[in-house]
Formats: C-alpha cells, structure tokens, sequence
C-alpha cells in the first residue's frame, strides 16, 4: 500500500466517525477539510451514509405515526402554498409597476429629445439666418468702402417734393446698394425697377423694391452681370413680377460721371 | 447497552419479515401514494413535483416514508411525542427546501433514514450534529426506492446483524443509536480509542456487504 494509501486507511476510519457524527470537534475540521481536496474519500463518505441509511431501515422496528402529524403538515403546507402565491401576487404586483414606471420614463425622455430636437433646428435656422445677415453686411460695407466704385444720385424728373436716389455699385461684381428718399409707395401690383444703363445695348435689370411709409427705399442686389460698365442708372415703375425690358419711361435717372 | 442490541436481535429473531411482509403493508398505507393509474411513482419525480410546490406529490411521499421517518426517529429517542416532532421536521424540510436531495446522488429512503437519525441525535445530544444535512449525500448501488431491492437488501442487513460479532455491534449501536463519540464509547467500553475505531469502522463496512449483488 502507498503512503497515500496509508493515509487513506487513516482517514477510514476517521470517515466513518465523520459520517456518525462521533469526531471531536478538532478531528472532525481535519476531516472536513480533507474531504474538501480528496475525491476518494468523498466516495467513500457518499457509501458510508448509504451503509448507515441501510442500517437505519434494517434495524428500526416498524411504527406507525399518528395521523395529526400529517394533518399538521399538510396544514402549514397549505398556509405557506398560499403565502406564496400572496408573495407571488405582490412580485407580479411590483413587476407591473416597475414596467410602468420605465414606460413613462421611456415617454418622458422621448419627449425631452423631441423638445430638444426642435430647439436644436430653430438655433441651427437662427445661426444660417444670422450667417446670411452678416455676409449680406459685409457685402453691403465692402461696397460702401469701396474706392472703385461709382456714385450716382438719381434726381426725379418733374414733380417737388423731390424723390432722390443714390446708387453705389461695382461692376466687378455685380453689385449695387439703393438708397432713395421722397419716393411715393406704390399701391398693389406695381414695384420701382432699377435699370443699369451700359455704354451700348438695353438697360440691364439692377433689381426690385419698393418704398416705406417714410418714402425711404433700401436695395441691395448682386445679381447683375459682372464686368458691365455702365454710364449711368433709371428707375422705372414696372409690374410687381418686374420686366426684361422698361416699360414706362423713367421716373430718375443718373449718370455715371454726375 | 448491550442488552439494545439484544433486544434488536430478539426482535428480528421473534419478527421474521418474510420478504412480501413490508410490500403488503406500504401497499396498504398507500392507497394514496401511488398515482391514479396504479403504478408507483417515482421517488425522483415525485421530489421534482414537491419542488414546484405540488402538495400533492408531497403527500405521496408522506405516506411512502413517514413511518420510515417515524420508526428510526423513535428507534434513537424512545420517545414518541419527540419522534413526531422529529417527523413533522424532516418532512417539513423536504417541503421547504426539497432541493437538498438529489435524486441523482442518492436514494430517498436511506438519505431520509440518515437526516432522521442525524436530527435525532442531535434530540438526544442536545447539540447540533455537524454533518449537514445538505452535505448528506449517499451512493448506493442498490435502488433502494424500488420496494423489492430495498426489502432484498434490508433481509441482507439484519442476516448480517445477526451474525456480527457482539463487540461491533455493541460500538455500531452506541455510535450509531446513542450518538456517542468514540471517545464515550471507548471509557464506556474500556477499550483502547483505536480499537473502538476500528470496530465500529469494521461493523459498518460489513453491512455494506449486503448491497454486494
């Protein structure tokens, strides 16, 4: 037999106290914690208690317990069957209200991230608005400042008061800035249309607009050809839509050298 | 103490348990123990049903088992008022957590008979046993749920009780009855501490002998 046979022949001895419940306490840890390392012996455990349920069955005369003891359990049976179908009830219970608080959760954040979407949209309108602002006023400023460019003031052609316009533009690029004063509103239907007059050939379209209620106009265009140079500007009343080509004859007008 | 195992022996002596004796009586007291259509159930599926809380199944394990229960409880505590307690206990256990037998590792009857004598002891000791009954796990190679095994090697048991030498059993039964530690057992015997080791180590292996085929 091998040394760890010999220790195992120890042990079986130890094992079977182990198993009656008849170790000292000290003995009975240093089992226990073989027990815990050695498979054999774990074995060996599992036949002992079977060795002792044999021996239990054989030995033990046959009695019959009395009835109430089964009445007795089948009693608290049923009282803790019922208990916890109670606990089961108040589980479901609490699972309904927990699904129902993260259903409005679920709602609520959906909500918080609509709102915030939307805000994010308007700002992100705000911020091209404000960009488009800003660009149009600096284009408006460049044109101001620029040295190049040609300065006419458009006188009226008859009546006092006197409607006035200045007309800044730069032919680089197209450009012109409009600003008239004592000029009659005009009612439905009609618009001022400024013309650029070029050396040769039509009046060009210069842009739309119409006066205030303080008979002051503003225009800023960029939408005319580039590079076109021009001896002078007209302004006529055109159709609200505007017109390729003036149709009425010009209520100002202004040379480029005035 | 000595005169315990007398009495045991007189017992089987004058009470022969031919081997359809305990069939005929569990078929009496289980007029509820087996299923509708007449055949036994398993003791396995039977724990499984208690598991889902089946009072049902429960009930056929009580009356399979509860006078096992019952008799080995009043074998150790001679006592029957505390043998009932110890009933309502054990199978109040296997109601509320009936997942500590593994029906895979064991048989029923013998872990019951086992967890009956440890709480039994534990009566007459008034302390605790320190095997749990959680790490009460038995390997048998005789399916002692099946009537006809059980009543086999139970036969075989008592032969070999009969013929065990006076010394062992006198050690088996103070171990195994009075829950006495072998240090009791050697100052009541006056016997060395390995002897009374070997002894009752001798006495419970040669009932293992009975599960030989």
């Amino acid at each position: 037999m091998t040394n760890e046979g010999q220790q195992h022949e120890v042990h079986a001895e130890d094992l079977t106290l182990y198993a009656l419940g008849a170790l000292e306490a000290t003995e009975l840890a240093r089992v226990r914690k073989h027990l815990e390392s050695c498979a054999s012996c774990r074995l060996e455990l599992q036949k002992l208690n079977a060795d002792m349920g044999a021996l239990a069955m054989a030995t033990a005369p046959e009695s019959m317990p009395p009835s109430r003891v089964k009445d007795r359990l089948m009693k608290e049976t049923d009282r803790e069957a019922a208990g916890a179908k109670r606990a089961w009830n108040w589980s479901w219970a609490f699972r309904m209200a927990l699904a129902l608080i993260l259903l409005v959760a679920v709602i609520f954040q959906w909500r918080n991230t609509r709102v915030l979407e939307a805000r994010n949209q308007q700002l992100l309108h705000e911020l091209d608005r404000e960009r488009t602002e800003s660009a149009q006023a600096r284009a408006i400023a460049e044109l101001m400042k620029d040295p190049g460019a040609m300065r006419i003031t458009l006188m009226s052609t008859n009546s006092h008061p006197q409607p006035m316009a200045h007309v800044i533009c730069t032919p680089k690029n197209g450009r012109v800035l409009l600003m008239a004063h004592d000029l009659e509103p005009l009612g439905p239907g009609k618009m001022y249309e400024l013309w650029l007059l070029p050396m040769s050939g039509k009046p060009v379209p210069a842009g739309m607009f119409n006066s205030d209620a303080k008979w002051t106009a503003e225009m800023y265009h960029s939408g005319m050809p580039e590079y076109v140079e021009a001896k002078g500007f007209a302004i006529t009343i055109e159709p609200a839509e505007g017109s390729a080509a003036p149709t009425s004859a010009p209520i100002l007008m202004g040379n480029s050298q005035s | 103490m000595a005169q315990c195992w007398t009495r045991v022996g007189q017992y089987l002596a004058s009470h022969p348990i031919p081997e359809n004796k305990r069939t005929s009586k569990e078929g009496k007291g289980e007029s509820s123990a087996n299923s509708t259509m007449g055949q036994r159930e398993d003791d396995s599926v039977l724990v499984m049903r208690t598991r889902r809380g089946e009072r049902e199944a429960f009930a056929v394990l009580y009356d399979r088992y509860s006078r096992l229960v019952y008799s080995v409880a009043l074998r150790v505590v001679r006592n029957a008022s505390t043998a009932e307690d110890i009933l309502h206990d054990v199978f109040l256990q296997l109601w509320q957590a009936p997942e500590r037998f593994d029906s895979s590792r064991g048989n029923l009857p013998a872990w019951m008979a086992v967890i009956t004598r440890n709480r039994a002891i534990d009566r007459i000791r008034q302390q605790r046993v320190t095997v749990d009954p959680e790490e009460t796990v038995l390997y048998s190679s005789v399916d002692l749920g099946s009537e006809v095994e059980r009543t086999t090697l139970l036969g075989r048991v008592r032969e070999i009780l009969k013929t065990m030498p006076e010394s062992q059993r006198r050690a088996l039964e103070l171990a195994f009855f009075e829950g006495k530690t072998h240090a009791e057992i050697a100052t009541e015997m006056k016997e060395p501490l390995g002897t009374v080791k070997t002894r009752i180590r001798s006495a419970l292996i040669a009932i293992r002998k009975a599960f030989e085929p």
